[in-house]
């Protein structure tokens, strides 16, 4: 480990301290321990039920359809305001 | 007289082909199955970007996604890694133009809810390294992704919760949204950071010492406050260490 023999900015130590200090009063997020992940279940959907073979799957309602993706989006885009018809940006 | 792989092969290009074939005997099944079940992975994969345009659009955008690019392995618990990308490309992202980086965020929350477990930062040794906290190099947590976008992709993604309310989104906002998305316990945590911040966050991300990151960040907002940016990241525990070189 390579000592450092000149700080150029005294005082980083005593920042980082008082965040520290600062985190610490902070409430502390729930730990990981206290709740475990159960895979497949937690995450309505987020679970690997439906593979490529079985038959839990439904069925394909908008076979072949590509106006499906092209028709009018139907959703909550009304309830954002500022321009869901132009790319107006970048 | 075919093997079983070809045969195989010749199903599954069956079932992803998306016009002009000759009809394969008792195999509409299958393709309605596939496509249907791969399609209700991805619409649980990304719950807001189904919602902003609604359910038949999304089958139809799944759909055309998976004959674009299927699975690659049987776990389906990260399919669609590259469905952002490919959306962007499609028509309803130019009705929508937020609309692919709406979908880069909920990649992004969904690689974090699976990623490896880490412990968080021992703030105590933190603060007994005094200024030689320089030249340390910090470790982020191995859930983080970060997401930038021109559009304010947080709160579109807030407001289209099942629990949200009835709220509005205003899109005409100040500059670039920067998100940090992590998952330090079991939450997964979306951080909104101002640019001195994001810049902090990169420069440490790729490995540079705490002092040089922190010129990154004043670079880019001279009022940038470390304290107080510090402080928040570390009650958010999204380190998982220091290092002295």
């Amino acid at each position: 480990m390579q000592t450092t023999t000149v700080s150029r900015r005294l005082g980083l130590g005593l920042i980082v301290a008082t965040a520290v200090a600062g985190a610490t009063l902070a409430a502390a997020p729930a730990k990981a321990a206290d709740m475990e992940k159960c895979y497949g279940v937690v995450k309505a959907g987020h679970n690997d039920c439906k593979t490529d073979s079985n038959s839990c799957a439904g069925h394909a309602t908008k076979d072949r359809d590509p106006g499906a993706f092209i028709a009018v989006p139907a959703g909550t885009c009304a309830k954002i305001s500022g321009g869901s018809t132009e790319p107006a940006k970048k | 007289m075919p093997t079983l792989l070809e045969r195989q092969r010749d199903m599954r290009d069956w079932v992803l082909a998306t016009a002009g074939t000759p009809p394969l005997p008792n195999a509409g099944l299958h393709r309605d199955n596939t496509l249907g079940g791969l399609a209700a992975v991805l619409a649980a994969g990304f719950p807001v970007t189904h919602r902003l345009v609604g359910e038949a659009c999304f089958i139809g955008l799944a759909q055309a996604y998976v004959r674009h690019e299927p699975p690659h392995e049987a776990p389906l618990l990260r399919y669609g890694t590259g469905f952002p990308a490919w959306l962007r490309g499609q028509e309803v992202a130019r009705q929508l133009p937020y609309l692919a980086d709406v979908a880069r965020l909920e990649a992004a929350w969904t690689h974090a809810y699976h990623a490896t477990e880490a412990a968080p930062l021992d703030a105590g040794a933190l603060a007994t390294l005094g200024d030689a906290v320089e030249d340390a190099v910090w470790r982020l947590h191995p859930s983080h992704r970060f997401v930038t976008s021109p559009w304010p992709v947080d709160r579109v993604w807030r407001a289209n919760q099942p629990d949200a309310g009835d709220a509005t989104v205003d899109l005409d906002t100040e500059g670039d949204t920067h998100l940090l998305v992590v998952r330090p316990a079991a939450e997964v945590l979306l951080i909104r950071l101002g640019p001195g911040a994001f810049a902090l966050l990169m420069a440490l991300g790729a490995g540079l010492p705490l002092g040089s990151a922190w010129d990154n960040a004043l670079a880019l907002d001279a009022g940038f406050n470390l304290e107080h940016e510090l402080t928040g990241l570390l009650a958010a525990q999204v380190f998982t260490g220091v290092e002295l070189p």
